[in-house]
Order: C-alpha cells, then structure tokens, then sequence
C-alpha cells in the first residue's frame, strides 16, 4: 500500500464498513493516482504532488453522510422485507392453529397461547423497522404494546378459567413497571437533551 | 485570480455534474478536470465533494454507474445519465434560466 493509499483508508477510517465504502476507496484511490500522475507530467515533484493531490480532496464529512445514508437505506429496506414476512408467516400460523383448535377441540380455547407466542414476531419486527425507518426510540411504545399483550392474555386466562376469582390483577402490576420504567427512561433522556442543547 | 466561492455554486452542483455526464459517460478525475478546464480554473470541485453529489445522484436514479477499461490497477467506475437524469437537467436549466433573469434585474446596472 503506497502513501496515497494510506492517507485514503485513514480519511475513510470513519466510515462504517460495506462494499460500498470499498468501491468508494477503489475509484478514489485510482483516480487520485492519475491526478499524481498528471501533476508530475506538469513538473510537480511526486511528494509534491501527492500532497498536493491529498490537500484537494477536500472534507469527507457530506460524502460520509451520503454513504451512511444509502447504508441505512438497503438496512431499512431489508427490515421492511422481513417485516412484510413475519407478518404473513404469523397470519399463517395463527391462521392453522385457528383451524385445529375449532375443527378438534371446539369446546376449549387454546389457540390464544400460540398465537400470543406468534403475534411477538411481527411486533418486534414492526418496532425494529420503525426505528430504523423514522430514527425514533422505540422502547416505550414497545414496552406499551408488550404490556397490553401479556394482560390481554392474562385477564383472557383468568376470565375463562377462573371468572369468579380475579387473579390477573398480580400479574399485570407486575408487567406495568416496564412501560413505567420506560417512560421515566424516555423523560430523563429528553431532559438530557434539553439540557446539553441549552448548554 | 480568485476563485468563485464553492458556497455560491453549491446549489447547482448537480446541475453541473449532470450537464457534464449528459454530454459524454465520464468518470472523477475527468470530470473534476473538466470543471478546472471549462471556468478557466475560475472554480475547482474538491474531489470528496464530486464523490458525495455521484452518491446523491445514483441515489435518486438520475445517473448509474459501470466499470469501464483498467486504470492504475483497477476499473475506473464511469458514469452515464439515465432518462430521469435528463428529465431532471432540462428541468433545472429551465430553473436557472428563470432564477437568471430575476438576479440580473437587481445586479446588472451594478458595476
């Protein structure tokens, strides 16, 4: 690796790694070379022209930001695909539990626990592509809609087995201490901001 | 001779480059060249600059990208404008042409 070559991989250090940043590093490499090459054939000594080569390249930060941007993209876009598949892939297999629990066993309800295991798949999916979409945090609103999902299941529970004796009640005060904790999370974290923006 | 602030052409920059890529599939180096050559080194892109407004471009579909004959040891990447590109550049001379004739009415008779 040449001097010039080092200099681009040192410019490039803050880039996240990806084919992309690679062929990046590839066309400028080649083509700082034959601006060396040129200045040399114009009497410029080869450090000279190195330097000089180097000194025009000028600050990496917008083409930074474009990499980054185009990353995120193709991220967001792969997190998109999987979304649309944990959703179809879940509505397929609630759909079939759905069918054996009302064609065998019509009189007990059980396809709620399967389904309640399932339905976590595309959430967390759809959170992820959220965050990843808009550039959001997503705790809070995740710890909500876990909560309502696992007291939805637990009052389920308890209404259908134990209607006479309320119990779901435990459970949920329980789970509620995680969208609790979040909020606070997301409070001092915006407090935090505030601050260092006032600062 | 001083140089035209890069700040004043920042925001055609695109418009530029496309003109450039319009006429003949170019690559960096050439195209950097070109610019010094053209405004009688009036203005000289930097290098990482050209490279961010390529991303910019790719990105939006209006220029793609291949490789074409070997160079110091690698494919040089040339780029050729695509049917929306050209839509574009027809568009912002359009822009400019009008943005001109505002800017001339309050700079012409300044000397």
């Amino acid at each position: 690796m040449n001097e010039l070559e080092m200099h681009i991989n040192k410019l490039f250090e803050t880039v996240t790694d990806n084919k992309r940043k690679q062929e990046i590093i590839q066309e400028v490499t080649s083509n700082l070379n034959e601006k060396v090459e040129d200045l040399v054939s114009k009497g410029q000594t080869r450090e000279q022209a190195v330097k000089n080569a180097l000194d025009d390249f000028g600050d990496i930060e917008d083409l930074r930001q474009e990499l980054e941007s185009s990353a995120k993209l193709v991220k967001t876009k792969s997190a998109g695909l999987s979304l649309a598949f944990s959703i179809w892939g879940a509505l397929l297999i609630i759909g079939l539990f759905l069918f054996i629990n009302f064609y065998y066993s019509a009189k007990t309800i059980w396809f709620v626990y399967p389904t309640f295991a399932v339905i976590w798949w595309p959430m967390s999916l759809y959170f992820r592509w959220i965050h990843l979409n808009k550039d959001v945090a997503v705790g809070l609103p995740f710890s909500i809609c876990s909560f309502f999902l696992i007291f939805g299941l637990m009052l389920f529970i308890n209404l259908y087995y134990s209607p006479k004796f309320i119990w779901f009640v435990y459970p949920t005060f329980a789970v509620l201490w995680w969208p609790i904790a979040m909020l606070f999370h997301a409070l001092r974290e915006k407090n935090k901001k505030e601050e260092s923006i006032d600062a | 001779m001083s140089l035209i602030s890069s700040d004043i052409i920042r925001g055609h920059l695109d418009a530029i480059i496309l003109r450039l890529i319009y006429e003949k599939d170019s690559y960096g180096y050439e195209i950097s060249n070109e610019i010094a050559v053209r405004t009688n080194n009036e203005f000289h892109i930097k290098e990482a600059t050209l490279y961010a407004v390529f991303q910019r471009l790719v990105k939006k579909g209006l220029i793609e990208t291949y490789l074409g004959d070997v160079s110091f040891g690698s494919r040089r990447r040339y780029y050729r404008i695509t049917p929306s590109g050209k839509a574009f550049l027809q568009e912002e001379i359009s822009n400019w042409h009008k943005v001109r004739n505002v800017i001339n009415i309050f700079m012409e008779d300044l000397k």
